[in-house]
């Protein structure tokens, strides 16, 4: 057969296959699909010890953050004055004397705002993981390789026996390939397309990287000889353009598959962002008495005013709303580190009694009387002076459903865990963690159907309290920077929010269902 | 091109759905190959899924100088011929000069074969011969560059090419001849 009959030989078997298309059975999809999720499942072989070191740094910065949060409580409990309760009002009925609890400057409270402690991390998972064996990355490394070597007798065999095919050495597989392959390309000048067209392989020269650390010499038949002659076979051609299946494609030499490798992954943090809100029922939790001084208010309220001032604690929630900004890190699959910066407006509805107050000639409602005994910027009234005098006490009690609501700056600090992992479109995480709770104002109607803001210094309220918080979150990945989350979140405060000493105290407590979008960095 | 690069980016991103349209897009022509370089349908599955995990594997390698289906190919044939290296397919190695029988070209015409018969004559020569038919007469490889990826002698190439010709003009010439008649 002449070449050219040849030729027609090879074209028309070449037409006959070249459109084969045959759909192959869904369970390869499946298997793949399996293998790829078992891949996935590998946890990155991370030394414990290196995990340690990045959670080390996890622990540290949690701790900073609590320390600052208790810091800043510590400090503004100290700042309390106990507050006096015989004062007289400035009227023409009453001679009274005030004493004003020395003002005290708002308690700084320094609270780490957004991700940046978190962010600061070093990332020490990356530098100190095992490299991968996925070889390579660069382009350099897509350097060309050989497969068979043949021995100066002129005898073929297979390049890498079994022996060869099994030694592995991970962590310094990369380096030294890299260097290897930077060495082929820089002794034989390829084409750009050449050396793109190689398809890197796993195990590559990883009988190269099992000698010494040093590079095998030029000479030896079995390593780089055989790659050099394979690229300069390779370069005297000229390289075909890879237009289509039925053209010649320029042949590397490539290594086969070592299905006992290990693929190593290294651990990528995410840091992500997000923007959210959450209508909530928020209850308020007050609580009239309670206390020393609001027992004292109580019973002194009592002589004057008979159906008035029970200790009363009946709240009911109301519709409130948070803004939440927060921002996160992936410490492992499973694992994330949160916190941020939400404004909660808290509404609940305070069950109350109004009663017509002789001393201030207007209708008072108990929780308006003892939020003013117990704000150390109001007069008060000198319950034990005018209690005596029971005639000077006229009420008529009436029940007063009163609108309470509150504005808190919310720092929550949180651990995410992943439920079902993230590594499908649909995920879901629990948290759980804390929420440093910086009061700004509170508001609530008045006997007068009027409204009394009580916020600034003195006033009866820490400023910071704290919140247990418990949750539950969606999140649907939309790409691969985007994802919506929806969450179900629960607070309940830890301890009154309240300074010690006055007549009543609160312990607020959320119930939400947020929705908000996240982008990943 | 854009839709293809959205396509590696995904798989890059380890993105499911766009792993999933990656294998549908190309899975009907890389099994047709896998076929050709297997002895039936279930090695030419078992292939095919090592090559795609390993192309999810290494999408991170490809740098858009070439089509993404040549490259996915390359990896079939790589992973096709890993496997046959495992059977130890290539220890035959006949002299070129035993398989030197010209036959006309006209008697071995290959079109009114159906791709099926083809097909199944092509999985019935020799597992040596079906590779380097394979490699050379439809990828279009060079002998030198199949002694190399499959770590057998230039000669033995030329000689397992030869017998496969061979054989398959015998083939075609009886079918022809059967169908004639």
């Amino acid at each position: 057969m002449t070449s050219s009959e040849e030729h027609n030989f090879e074209n028309n078997w070449r037409k006959a296959f070249d459109n084969a298309d045959e759909a192959p059975p869904l369970s390869v999809w499946e298997r793949i699909e399996a293998r790829l999720d078992e891949e996935e499942d590998r946890v990155a072989i991370i030394p414990l010890w290196q995990q340690w070191q990045t959670l080390k740094w996890v622990a540290a910065a949690g701790v900073t953050i609590l320390l600052i949060s208790l810091g800043g409580w510590w400090f503004s409990n100290q700042n309390d004055v106990k507050t006096h309760l015989a004062t007289k009002v400035s009227n023409e009925k009453l001679s009274s004397k005030i004493k004003v609890r020395e003002r005290t400057s708002t308690p700084k409270i320094e609270v780490p705002v957004e991700t940046s402690e978190i962010q600061s991390f070093p990332n020490q998972g990356h530098n100190e993981s095992v490299a991968s064996v996925k070889l390579p990355q660069s382009a350099d490394v897509d350097a060309t390789r050989s497969v068979s070597a043949k021995n100066k007798s002129g005898s073929s065999k297979p390049r890498l026996t079994k022996s060869d095919e099994h030694k592995t050495d991970f962590p310094a597989l990369s380096k030294e390939e890299i260097w290897i392959a930077e060495k082929q390309k820089n002794k034989i000048e390829l084409p750009a397309t050449s050396l793109s067209a190689v398809v890197a392989e796993e195990t590559a020269i990883s009988s190269l990287s099992n000698s010494n650390s040093t590079l095998p010499a030029v000479s030896d038949p079995i390593t780089l000889s055989t790659p050099v002659l394979a690229l300069s076979s390779l370069a005297s051609k000229e390289m075909r353009e890879l237009i289509g299946l039925s053209k010649r494609q320029p042949w590397v030499a490539y290594q086969p598959i070592q299905s006992e490798q290990k693929v190593q992954k290294t651990a990528t943090k995410e840091y992500w962002a997000s923007v959210g809100v959450m209508p909530a029922s928020y209850n308020a939790g007050v609580v009239i008495g309670g206390s020393k001084s609001g027992l004292a208010y109580n019973t002194a309220n009592q002589n004057f005013s008979t159906n008035t001032a029970q200790a009363s604690s009946t709240n009911r929630p109301s519709f409130s709303y948070a803004l939440q900004w927060q921002g996160g890190v992936q410490l492992a699959q499973r694992w994330s580190l949160e916190t941020g910066l939400n404004y909660l407006q808290g509404n609940s509805v305070f069950e109350g009694t109004n009663g017509f107050n002789v001393f201030s000639n207007s209708y008072v409602n108990n929780l308006e009387a003892a939020v003013n005994v117990s704000d150390n910027s109001k007069q008060r009234y000198d319950f034990a002076a005018i209690g005596a005098d029971k005639s000077q006490v006229q009420s008529l009690a009436t029940s007063q459903n009163i609108n309470n609501s509150y504005q808190f700056l919310q720092i929550p600090v949180q651990a995410g865990y992943a439920v079902v992992k993230p590594k499908r479109k649909l995920s879901l995480w629990l948290l759980a963690g804390f929420i440093n709770n910086i009061f700004l104002r509170n508001s609530f109607q008045s006997g007068q159907e009027s409204t009394v803001t009580v916020s600034g210094a003195g006033n009866p309220y820490r400023t910071l309290s704290f919140s247990a918080g418990a949750g539950m979150r969606v999140q649907y990945k939309m790409n691969k920077r985007w994802t919506t989350l929806l969450s179900g979140n629960f607070q309940q405060a830890l301890g009154s929010a309240t300074r010690s000493g006055t007549a009543f105290e609160a312990h607020p407590q959320l119930l939400g269902v947020g929705a908000g979008l996240r982008y990943g960095f | 091109m854009k839709d293809e690069r959205t396509l590696v980016e995904g798989c890059r991103n380890k993105d499911r759905i766009s792993q999933r349209t990656l294998y549908e897009r190309f899975a009907g022509r890389m099994f047709a190959v896998c076929q050709r370089y297997t002895r039936n349908r279930f090695d030419a599955e078992d292939v095919l899924q090592d090559a795609f995990v390993k192309v999810f594997s290494q999408i991170h390698t490809f740098r858009y100088d070439c089509p993404l289906e040549a490259w996915i190919k390359r990896i079939m044939i790589n992973t096709a011929i890993s496997h046959l290296r495992k059977e130890k397919a290539y220890l035959d190695q006949a002299d070129v000069e035993d398989y030197a029988e010209v036959v006309s070209e006209a008697e071995t015409t290959v079109s009114g074969i159906e791709y099926q018969h083809l097909l199944s004559m092509v999985r019935e020569l020799p597992p040596g011969c079906q590779s380097v038919f394979n490699l050379y007469a439809i990828e279009g490889y060079q002998h030198n560059e199949i002694s190399e990826l499959l770590g057998i002698s230039e000669g033995t190439s030329k000689s397992q090419y030869a017998r496969a010709k061979q054989l398959l003009q015998a083939k075609i010439l009886e079918t022809n001849n059967t169908n004639s008649t």
